[in-house]
């Protein structure tokens, strides 16, 4: 049995237009891998697949042995996969920190451990640096904070597959600090977190992430050792040549 | 003053606010419960109060208005929590009514009969739901149109169950417990507030307790609310099936306070009323509902004075513009939001003075 | 036999109105996302107008140019004064809006005209030929190939025409307007605008038929929904299908079991199809965007 992430020929088509084209990739159990790409290239429609809300025209999704095929987006969590979203999917009638609450209903049944206390809510956003925001609405917190709680709300279930879309895109430059502090927190309390790390600021991922996947326009065109993908012509020219544009964004 | 502040500071820095501020507790309709509770029941109170002064006529105009609160408050979950329509409140109300007259023309003891009819009323509601819900939010107002719009036929077609045409009677000697539950009667007027007001004291606890939050995961995040576990169509399904239960009961008084029931009286226009005045109210207020009962029970008795029965549809289609175009979260929320802000400026006056 | 021909001819001759009825609501459906309840409305008021027009001396011709000429008007205006406007509080607030339009018509016209049913003119009420041993009228042939012209009309120019593709991506991409140059405002008006000339012509076909109350073609909108659920949202073809499939269902109904049942046979055809296919019959599977 293979502990972590492996995706085979996973195919995903929109009308016609291929967003993944028979991409194959896999995590190791504990490997924090940063699925990186220009706009456009698939990275959001990979994430969707993983979770299960798209399902892919080919290819599987096995993770920690179990074919994902058949288990339906709403019981991934069970098995250890939580996820954030690109654009914040917050309720806007409840707080942040009910919000956050929201991800610690399901905990994985295999290990179903009961929450310490340093798992709470409450304490995440701290960790996070917006505790301040809890009892606020999403609509009165800013951008970065909404970002953030997506963050605290998929940490609530004690995944062992964590997905996060672009979770820096639009934080503060402090934010972005407290962020990766708070990531490499959670990998010294839990090793054996795989995390699939969706992000522009290679930066943020280079300093994270020991692995990289590269998506170019559906295709899977670099996959590696950070440095060694990092220093890969075809990426280069494929994503790093416009890379000014990405770091234009706030 | 200027130590007090550092104190409370203090206070709260190591202590997190655990209320919603003012301003989301207005306009989410959250928290504060035991506010809320004291609002709904001091509007019980005006209304009991009102009813038991007015003439009989006037009387049984409140005691519908009541009657058509409790379906708004059951519609107003599926408005308020899912932003779904239905368009459905009258066709449980029938539901509600013909099955209690049917059940007690067999004979079934009246109770036993009321009871089955809200259960009954609850399945069907749960069944129609699974299809319903497959259409997105405000689209669900197609099926439920349909499906209001077939219900005065059907009840013609199934003159065997319903007395077609002719329509089909309550049971008229059902007291439980000595009371005289029929027409304008003080014991009918009581009953149906008492009902309304433990109705919404539930909906209330609900709203604000986890079947709450779940619901609104679901209404306002479903993919969100997917990711970490949630079956939106359950929940969906649950949600309905509490707003068409509310109509079976609705539907039951309505049956003993009309004493004779037929397919006119449920028209595809009832559920649009139960709709309407969920939106002119406020559809996350409980002592909205209220108002929105009263606004489609008893409004255009009071407007019979003043513009021809005929007009009443253009009164309420302006109301109902004026109150979607101030945002569409409803008059009660509004009159919410102002209360504070006029005792506030009442207090200054006399402060000043 | 004879029953079950003439169920069926006729079925389709008034199924093709039904599918006209779809076809106003899902023009407004693809530019705005949401749906109009006060269709009906805006085509009785079209009607009152042209039977005055009609009362006073003007030929048919006249009468259903001011019909159409009415409601196509007060279509713009609704949408462009009340529901578009109201959109900036979200889509359920516009739809709801629709209905407090709905009720400010009806009452106006309650007012204004009375409720009871009145005779409508047709363009002829001469018989044309038999048809499989059911006689059609001229009317009926008028009505299906107006009908017929109309969507191949609709289909060409959400195909073909740059403001008719523009309004295709409206609801799914704001910018859509943008990049060719049209507010999108606009074109979400000369949605409602195009779903009111069709609710005056589908007036001018139903009116002779159920004779004109402030409600009567109010009557037809619940087929209008049955259409365009089980056709699909956003497919003018499917709008046709369906509603043709509901004319000769609810004819067959009507002859073999019992015409107060129609509505309900209806209904549940909608859940049946939303059970087997929850996007229509040609509508489009639809992702949400992440
Ligand atoms: N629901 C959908 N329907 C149709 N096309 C879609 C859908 N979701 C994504 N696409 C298309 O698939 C392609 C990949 O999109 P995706 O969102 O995965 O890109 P991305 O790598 O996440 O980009 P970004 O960096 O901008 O977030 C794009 O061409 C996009 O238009
Ligand atoms: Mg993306």
């Amino acid at each position: 049995m293979t502990t972590g992430l492996e995706v085979r020929d996973l195919t995903m088509t929109f009308s016609g237009v291929d967003a993944l084209a028979q991409v194959s990739f896999s995590i190791g159990e504990g490997v924090w891998l940063g699925l990186i790409g220009p706009n456009g290239s698939g990275k959001s429609t990979m994430l969707n697949v993983l979770s299960g809300l798209y399902r892919p025209r080919a290819g599987s999704v096995v993770m920690n042995g179990h074919d994902l095929q058949a288990v339906r987006a709403r019981h991934r969590i069970r098995q250890g996969l939580s996820r954030t979203f690109q654009h914040p999917q917050l309720a806007a009638s409840l707080t942040i920190l009910e919000n956050v609450m929201v991800g610690a209903a399901h905990r994985p049944t295999a290990e179903a451990p009961s929450p310490p206390a340093s798992d709470s809510g409450a304490e995440w956003l701290r960790r996070l640096g917006c505790d301040e925001y809890a009892e606020h609405l999403p609509s009165e917190a800013p951008y970065g904070v909404q970002k953030l709680a997506e963050v605290a709300r998929a940490l609530m279930s004690a995944p062992s597959l964590l997905l996060l879309d672009e979770p820096a895109a639009g934080l503060s430059a402090r934010e972005r600090v407290d962020l990766v502090a708070a990531l490499k927190e959670i990998r010294r309390h839990r090793p054996t977190l795989t995390l699939c790390l969706v992000e522009h600021d290679v930066g943020l991922v280079a300093s994270l992430c020991s692995e990289l996947a590269v998506l170019s326009a559906g295709r899977l065109i670099a996959n590696g050792p950070t440095q060694t993908v990092l220093a890969d012509e075809a990426v280069k020219v494929a994503y790093l040549g416009t890379r000014s544009t990405h770091d234009a964004t706030p | 003053m200027t130590l007090q502040k550092d104190v409370e500071t203090q206070e709260s820095a190591r202590r997190p606010r655990r209320r919603l501020s003012a301003r989301a507790a207005a306009s989410t309709g959250r928290g504060r419960v035991p506010a809320r509770l004291l609002t709904l029941a001091v509007v019980a109170v005006a209304v009991l109060a009102f009813g038991f002064a007015s003439a009989p006529s006037v009387r049984y105009a409140v005691i519908l208005s009541v009657i058509y609160a409790i379906a708004i408050l059951g519609n107003n979950a599926v408005l308020g929590l899912l932003g779904e329509m239905n368009l459905s409140g009258g066709v449980t109300m029938a539901l509600g009514a013909y099955g209690f007259c049917w059940f007690s023309a067999q004979g079934m003891n009246p109770a036993l009969a009321a009871v089955t009819a809200v259960l009954l009323t609850a399945l069907v509601s749960a069944v129609i739901a699974i299809p319903t819900t497959r259409l997105r939010g405000i689209f669900t107002a197609l099926a439920t149109f349909a499906l209001a719009y077939a219900i005065p036929t059907l009840a013609i077609y199934l003159k065997d169950i319903t007395g077609g045409d002719e329509g089909t009677s309550a049971p008229y000697d059902f007291a439980p417990f000595g009371l005289e539950l029929s027409g304008s009667t003080w014991d009918m007027l009581t009953t149906v507030v008492v009902i309304f007001v433990l109705l919404g004291a539930l909906s209330l606890y609900l709203f604000n307790a986890r079947p709450g939050t779940t619901a609104l995961v679901v209404g306002e995040a479903e993919l969100a609310g997917t990711t970490t576990g949630i079956s939106h169509r359950t929940v969906k399904v649950v949600v309905w099936t509490w707003a068409g239960t509310l109509g079976g009961i609705a539907g039951v008084l309505y049956a003993l306070a009309v004493g004779f029931i037929g397919p006119t009286g449920f028209s595809f226009m009832l559920g649009v009323w139960i709709l309407v005045g969920g939106v002119i109210a406020g559809p996350r207020s409980v002592w909205g509902a209220l108002l929105g009962g009263l606004f489609v029970g008893l409004l255009p008795v009071e407007l019979q004075s003043v513009v021809p029965p005929a007009a009443t549809g253009i009164i309420f289609g302006a109301i109902l513009l004026i109150a979607l175009l101030a945002g569409g979260r409803g008059l009660a929320e509004w009159i919410e939001r102002a209360a504070p802000k006029m005792t506030e400026l009442i207090r200054r006056r006399r402060a000043a003075s | 036999m004879d029953l079950l021909q003439a169920s069926i001819v006729l079925g389709v001759v008034v199924g093709i109105v039904y599918a006209l009825s779809g076809a106003g609501l899902v023009v407004i459906f693809r530019t705005s996302g949401y749906i109009s309840f006060a269709q009906g409305d805006i085509a009785a008021v079209g009607l009152f107008v042209g039977l005055a027009a009609y009362k006073a001396g003007g030929g048919y011709g006249l009468t259903a140019v001011t019909v159409i000429l009415v409601s196509t008007v007060l279509g713009g205006l609704v949408g462009g004064l009340i529901t578009i406007p109201l959109e900036r509080h979200g889509h359920l607030p516009a739809a709801l809006s629709t209905i407090g339009v709905g009720l400010i018509i009806g009452g106006i016209l309650n007012v204004t005209v009375g409720g009871d049913p009145r005779a409508f003119p047709e363009v002829s009420s001469a018989a044309a030929f038999d048809f499989a041993g059911v006689r059609l009228g001229w009317s009926d042939i008028v009505g299906m190939l107006a009908s017929a012209a109309i969507f191949i009309g609709l289909g060409f120019f959400f195909r073909r025409s740059r403001i008719g593709i523009a309004m295709r991506a409206v609801n799914d991409n704001r910018f859509a307007g943008q990049i060719l140059g049209v507010p999108d405002k606009r074109l979400k008006l000369v949605g409602w605008i195009v779903a009111g000339s069709l609710s005056g012509v589908l007036g001018l076909f139903v009116a002779p038929i159920l004779s004109l109350s402030p409600v009567s073609v109010n009557t037809l909108l619940v087929f209008g929904f049955c259409a365009i659920v089980i056709g699909g949202f956003d497919s003018i073809f499917g709008a046709l299908v369906a509603g043709v499939s509901i004319g000769v269902l609810s004819n067959l109904t009507s002859a073999y079991v019992d015409p107060n049942l129609v509505p309900t046979v209806l209904w549940a055809a909608m859940l049946l199809v939303l059970l087997i296919r929850p996007n229509g019959l040609f509508g489009r599977r639809r992702l949400v965007r992440v």
